[in-house]
Formats: C-alpha cells, sequence, structure tokens
C-alpha cells in the first residue's frame, strides 16, 4: 500500500462531500480527481484510462432517448392517463401509480421516473383532500424497488453490468423473481399501514364530482404542451428497438452503451429535434461525477488499497458462500442507505472480485447480492437514493413537508422486509446452485 | 357536503373556469354530474338527498355560474316530477343520466344558434379585438373564415396564458390573421379596430354583466374610442339577480418589493356596465340591452 495515504484521504473527504451534500457531487468527485492529478499520484492517461466508458455512453444515451420522449409529450399522456384510470379511488392510485413506477424505473432511471409521477400525485391526491406523504414516500421507495429488475433499471446495476460483463437478460432473468415479490410486499405494508387512508369514495357524489373536475384540471395541467405524435412514434420505437436490443445482447455481441447511443443518435437524426436543446436535458453533472468516482476508486485499487479493505473486513468472514452473499446483500442495503450507493458500488466490485477469488460462488450470486443489497438498501434513508431525495425535494416545493423520520417510519421497515426477501431468494438460490 | 370538500369544489370550479371559459365549464360540470352518478354507490333512500346537495352546492359557488344554475334548476324541477317512489336505484340513475345529457344538448344547441347568428357581424377586412374570448366567440371567428370565407384580422389581447393558447391555437389552425398583444397596449392597435367581440359568465338584472378580470377596460377603451362591442352570450347566461349577488371571488394575496411587504387584492371577475355594450347577440337574435332573465 505504498503512497496509498493520499489518495485514502482525498477519497474520504469526496465521500463526506457527497455524503453530507456540502459541495455538487460532481464537483466533488473531480476537485478529488484534480488534487491527484496535481500531487502526481497519478497522471492523466492513466486517470482517463479508469473511467469505465461503458457505464457513461449507456447513460449518456438513455438520457437522450428521455429527453427526446419528454418533449414529445410522452411522460404527459401516460401520467394522465393513469390518474383517470384510478377514477379517484385512493387504493387505486396507489396500485396503480406503484405498477407505472415500477414498470418505468425498471427501463428509465429513477430519477426520471419519479420527475414525472410524483407532481400528478401531489396534484391528484391533495386535490382530493388526502395525504400526499404516503403517496409520495410509496413511489420513491417503489422507484428503488423497480429499477433493480434490470441492467439499466438503476445506478448500481448499471456500474455492475458494465464492470462484471453482466447481460441484461442476465439482470431481468435472476433479479426479476425478488424484485416482483419486493414490490408487492412494499405495497402490502403500506396499504396495511395506512389502510383506513385508502377507503373508497364511491359512495360520496360530491366527492366523486370534484374528483371529475380534478382530473380535467389535471389534464388542462398535463397536457399543455402540444403533444407530438410524430416524436413521440420515433422515440417509442426507439426506445422499444433499444430494449430488444439490450435483450439480444449475446446474438448481436452489442455492448448496452454501445446500443444506448448509437439508438440515441439515430433518434436524434431521424426527429430533426433541436439537438443543442436535447443535449441540455442530459444530466452532465451525474456523468462527471461518474467519471470522477471511477478515477478516484481505480486509484485506489492500483494502490492495493480495495485489497487491504477485502482482507480486514470481507475476507475475514471465512469462505462460507451463505455468509459471503448473505454479508454482501446486508452491508450493501445498510451501507447503502447512509451513503450514495453509487461510490458504494464502484468501491464494492474490486472487493466482490477478490472475494470470488477465495470462493467463485456459481451463478453471479455474488452480484446479485450487491444489486440487491445496494438498490434495496437506498430506501433505508431519504438521503440512500437520488429518487428518494428527489421525491422529497419535489413534495416540499409543492408545500408537502416530508421529514428525515417521517421518510424513515415507512421506508426503513419495507427496506428490512424487501432485504429478508433478498435474503431467503439469494440463500435458495445458492441452496440451489452448490 | 362539509365545508372544506365545498370550498375545494369551488376552487377547482373557479381554476377551470379561468382556463377553459364559462362554457365549457358548464358542459364540464355536467359531464362530470353524469359521471359521478354512473360511479355512485349507495341506497335507493340516500340517491335523491345526494343529487339535491350537490346540485344545491353548485348553485352557490364562488362566482356563481349562471348558464349551470339555470339548467341544474330546470333539472331538479324535472326530477321532482319524475320520480316516483316506485322507481329502483338504477331507473333512478338511468333518468337522472337522461335528463342531464338533455341539459348538455340543450346548453350546446343555444350556443350552436348564438355562433350561428354571430357570424353575420364579421365584414370583410374588419380589424377584431378579443378579450379572453369566449368559445362562443373562438366559434365564431373560425367559422366565418371556414364556412363563410370572410377575410379579416384578429388583435388577441392576452390575459390569461391558458385561454390566450387556446385561441391563438384555433385561429392558426384556420388559418386567421392574427397579432397577440399585452392589455394594456390596446391603445396602439385602436385606430385601425374596427369591433370588438366578447363573451360573459353572466349577464345581471341590474344590466351589468359579469366578465373576466381586465374585460371592463377594454371595453371601457374601445367606448370611449367609437368601438362598437358585440356581446355574444346564450340567454341561460342572464341571472335573476343583480351584480351584488353573483359572489364574485375576491383574494388577497402577500407580495413584497424591496423591502415593503403588501397585499394586492384582486377580485376572479369584472363587472361592465351594459351601457358600454353597442349590440346583444343571443339564441333568438340581436337582443334589446334592457331584456332581462325570464
Amino acid at each position: 500500500m505504498e503512497g496509498a495515504t493520499v489518495p485514502i484521504i482525498v477519497f474520504l473527504i469526496v465521500y463526506a462531500l457527497i455524503t453530507f451534500e456540502l459541495v455538487n457531487k460532481a464537483v466533488s468527485a473531480l476537485l478529488g480527481v484534480m488534487v491527484l492529478l496535481i500531487l502526481h499520484v497519478v497522471d492523466e492517461h492513466t486517470a482517463a484510462s479508469l473511467i469505465d466508458f461503458e457505464t457513461i455512453m449507456l447513460l449518456l444515451g438513455m438520457m437522450s432517448i428521455v429527453a427526446v420522449l419528454r418533449k414529445s409529450g410522452f411522460f404527459s399522456i401516460l401520467s394522465v392517463k393513469i390518474a383517470e384510470m384510478t377514477k379517484g379511488n385512493p387504493l387505486k392510485i396507489l396500485i396503480l401509480f406503484s405498477i407505472v413506477t415500477a414498470v418505468l424505473s425498471a427501463f428509465l432511471d429513477n430519477v426520471t421516473t419519479v420527475l414525472i409521477i410524483i407532481p400528478i400525485i401531489i396534484e391528484l391526491t391533495r386535490g382530493m383532500g388526502l395525504d400526499p406523504k404516503i403517496y409520495v414516500i410509496s413511489q420513491a421507495v417503489i422507484s428503488n424497488v423497480g429499477g433493480t429488475a434490470t441492467l439499466i433499471g438503476d445506478p448500481p446495476n448499471i456500474i455492475i453490468g458494465s464492470k462484471v460483463g453482466l447481460t441484461f437478460n442476465q439482470f431481468i432473468g435472476n433479479l426479476i423473481i425478488p424484485v416482483v415479490i419486493a414490490f408487492f410486499a412494499t405495497l402490502l405494508f403500506m396499504w396495511f399501514t395506512n389502510r383506513d387512508k385508502f377507503k373508497p369514495i364511491d359512495n360520496n357524489l360530491a366527492k366523486l364530482f370534484s374528483v371529475q373536475l380534478l382530473l380535467e384540471k389535471i389534464k388542462v395541467e398535463f397536457l399543455n404542451v402540444r403533444i407530438d405524435q410524430k416524436l413521440l412514434i420515433k422515440g417509442l420505437s426507439c426506445l422499444i428497438i433499444a430494449i430488444l436490443l439490450f435483450v439480444t445482447q449475446t446474438v448481436t455481441k452489442m455492448s448496452p452503451g454501445v446500443v444506448a447511443v448509437f439508438m440515441a443518435m439515430v433518434l436524434f437524426t431521424i426527429s430533426g429535434v433541436d439537438v443543442e436543446h436535447m443535449l441540455e436535458e442530459v444530466e452532465w453533472s451525474t456523468l462527471l461525477f461518474f467519471a470522477g468516482l471511477f478515477i478516484l476508486v481505480g486509484v485506489l485499487e492500483h494502490k492495493g488499497v480495495i485489497e487491504w479493505v477485502a482482507q480486514k473486513v470481507f475476507l475475514r468472514i471465512g469462505d462460507n458462500p451463505y455468509v459471503m452473499v448473505l454479508t454482501v446483500l446486508w452491508v450493501s442495503g445498510i451501507v447503502s442507505g447512509f451513503l450514495d450507493n453509487i461510490p458504494f458500488t464502484i468501491t464494492m466490485i474490486p472487493i466482490v472480485h477478490l472475494m470470488l477469488e477465495v470462493n467463485p460462488i456459481p451463478n453471479n450470486i455474488l452480484w446479485w447480492a450487491l444489486s440487491l443489497g445496494a438498490c434495496f438498501g437506498g430506501n433505508l434513508t431519504m438521503i440512500g437514493a437520488s429518487a428518494n431525495i428527489v421525491s422529497v425535494g419535489m413534495a416540499k416545493q409543492a408545500g408537502v413537508h416530508i421529514s428525515f423520520l417521517e421518510f424513515m417510519k415507512d421506508s426503513a421497515a419495507i427496506t428490512i422486509i424487501t432485504l429478508m426477501i433478498a435474503s431467503a431468494f439469494l440463500t435458495l438460490y445458492l441452496w440451489i446452485s452448490l | 357536503m362539509n365545508d372544506k370538500n365545498r370550498q375545494n369544489m369551488y376552487k377547482l370550479l373557479r381554476n377551470l373556469g379561468d382556463v377553459q371559459g364559462i362554457a365549457r365549464m358548464t358542459v364540464l360540470s355536467l359531464n362530470s354530474f353524469i359521471e359521478s352518478i354512473r360511479q355512485l354507490q349507495c341506497t335507493r333512500k340516500e340517491l335523491q338527498p345526494l343529487y339535491f346537495e350537490l346540485a344545491e352546492a353548485l348553485k352557490s359557488s364562488q362566482p356563481k355560474i349562471i348558464p349551470l344554475i339555470h339548467l341544474l334548476e330546470q333539472f331538479e324541477e324535472e326530477m321532482k316530477q319524475t320520480l316516483t317512489p316506485e322507481m329502483g336505484l338504477e331507473e333512478i340513475r338511468e333518468k337522472t343520466i337522461e335528463s342531464l345529457e338533455a341539459k348538455i344538448k340543450l346548453f350546446q344547441d343555444n350556443a350552436a344558434r348564438v355562433t350561428e347568428n354571430g357570424l353575420k357581424y364579421i365584414n370583410n377586412h374588419d380589424v377584431i379585438i378579443v378579450h379572453s374570448a369566449s368559445s362562443v366567440v373562438t366559434n365564431i371567428l373560425v367559422q366565418a373564415k371556414e364556412k363563410w370565407n370572410k377575410r379579416f384580422e384578429v388583435v388577441i389581447l392576452e390575459h390569461n396564458r391558458d385561454r390566450t393558447r387556446q385561441i391563438i391555437q384555433a385561429l392558426r389552425d384556420a388559418d386567421i390573421e392574427h397579432i397577440v398583444a399585452p392589455a394594456y397596449d390596446l391603445s396602439h392597435h385602436i385606430d385601425r379596430a374596427t369591433k370588438m367581440f366578447l363573451g360573459a359568465l353572466t349577464i345581471t338584472s341590474d344590466r351589468k354583466i359579469v366578465a373576466p378580470s381586465g374585460t371592463a377596460g377594454t371595453v371601457g377603451q374601445c367606448h370611449l374610442n367609437g368601438i362598437p362591442v358585440h356581446l355574444f352570450a346564450n340567454t341561460l347566461h342572464y341571472s335573476h339577480k343583480a351584480s351584488t349577488d353573483q359572489y364574485i371571488y375576491q383574494e388577497e394575496e402577500d407580495t413584497q418589493s424591496a423591502n415593503m411587504d403588501f397585499s394586492i387584492t384582486t377580485h376572479s371577475h369584472d363587472l361592465v356596465s351594459l351601457d358600454l355594450i353597442n349590440h346583444i347577440v343571443t339564441e333568438n337574435g340581436e337582443t334589446k340591452k334592457d331584456a332581462t332573465a325570464s
């Protein structure tokens, strides 16, 4: 671990800045990288080679496709249609919006999903005189659960998929069962703990009438953008083709990053959108954040720090596969609840590689443990996942204040339940595989 | 219905009315009534009081939606005569929906006749000022171009973003020449204007019209400059009551400029004297200004 002191100190400071949101995430990470460059801990070329461009390309491509779809009005139509389908029934609002949130977050990033769903669910529930808090919390939690199902659904999965070389089909094939069970468990929990708030309104004519007016108001407000049908069809077609190419990755040999950027460029070309404007919609700060973190963790890996941590912490637990899997799952789950799960996952990847050298657990089960832990664990607290922070922030803007403890009251219990579901699933999977 | 639910409903009606205009609001309210009746789960005994409770609440909305009130009064009268103790729940539901659908048709037929009557007030080369155009005024402009191929220009005075967007969209789709100007800029367009068109929420018994905010200033300026003002409204907009009884909603909003805090008082609608209106066109054609609700 020669020369590791400076990168360790820089890494810990960056981690603290990110966790306590003292400085913008991207700025924190790049500032750390710049310090390492200035102190000649690493040179520019080595630093650039440490960036996982596959992850960056996948994010860039998907963000570009989403930007075009948003411009087409697709998300507005979708959310208004769902609002209409609920007919103002509180339980239907929870169930239907949760299904949409889970499906969207499996194929889009979770922050985009909550940006689409939260405003309309607040408008709908508040207009009906319901408490929007439980709906906001449930959608944030569900977005993290739904995003766990696919390679492109949640940043930890994108990172794991890219760094380890796991395919879209492997993710969905291995994770869909625990994710679906966790989804229903989350809904059941939300309903059971708030069941007095989900009473139907169909025996109250005045409330039914107000709901009809409210749905009309929502239509006017959320569909005030012109729906561009041609753009919508082109955008959806490109998204569907991209997903099909993800699914057939083993046949086409095209990596998800290449597919995403290729389809985004095809969409830009055929749609005739203002590319400059669309590129403004890409979250460049997130991409820079990822690039910076890859360099910081890569330097630690080069200096032998990751191996040291693995030896001192994770490899001490022995080589019992059940203990290894459950340790990775629960440590990932708890740590991701308090720290950003993106840097945590990037840090854990080389550690899991080292653990697999000690005991090559079959069927990538240790990677699924990391994925389930990092994604489900993000629900533990309000700061555990970006979707939680964004949802609570949007609720606050709309005058609905959700405190840290209010959020945690429901989300912590759900996290424990979902991690228990994941534990049972992984144990069973391991038992079958051994 | 408790007070919170009632206020919530009035707020929704106001918000939608501001954006959709009174004609669409009336139809929308009746359609919402029908849809709620379809979804309602209750006993035969509970049904009638629930209908009348909602109708009563709607009749007291702030501001009053006069066409809706007239139609609901007709509906209540019909229901009192139609409903018999022998009728079952589903039969009552069916009759109620039938009656409300007939009210929508009546309102739409009247509006279509006002539109038809209004077409002859547009001549080639007219420059027409519109402020918060009602759906009837929009339809007159569109049909004058599409049916009668009239060539005219419209000066749209912006007052509410959503309403302005709606009329711009309609005029663009019909390929009608138009410009959009802020209402305070009217003096720069008044010399070439030939007419002003407007709709109204209500025509009161004390000879005033209740119209969207800002209408009074525009009408006053047109009147001073000798621009004939045309009001297009069907007779369901005539109220039996005076302007003081229209529940015009007053709101106070706190604001700040530099270090000074103050509140701004606004009203949901303007009151305009009928003396400033030159032509009132209803489904029966041009009507005398002293006509009141019958």
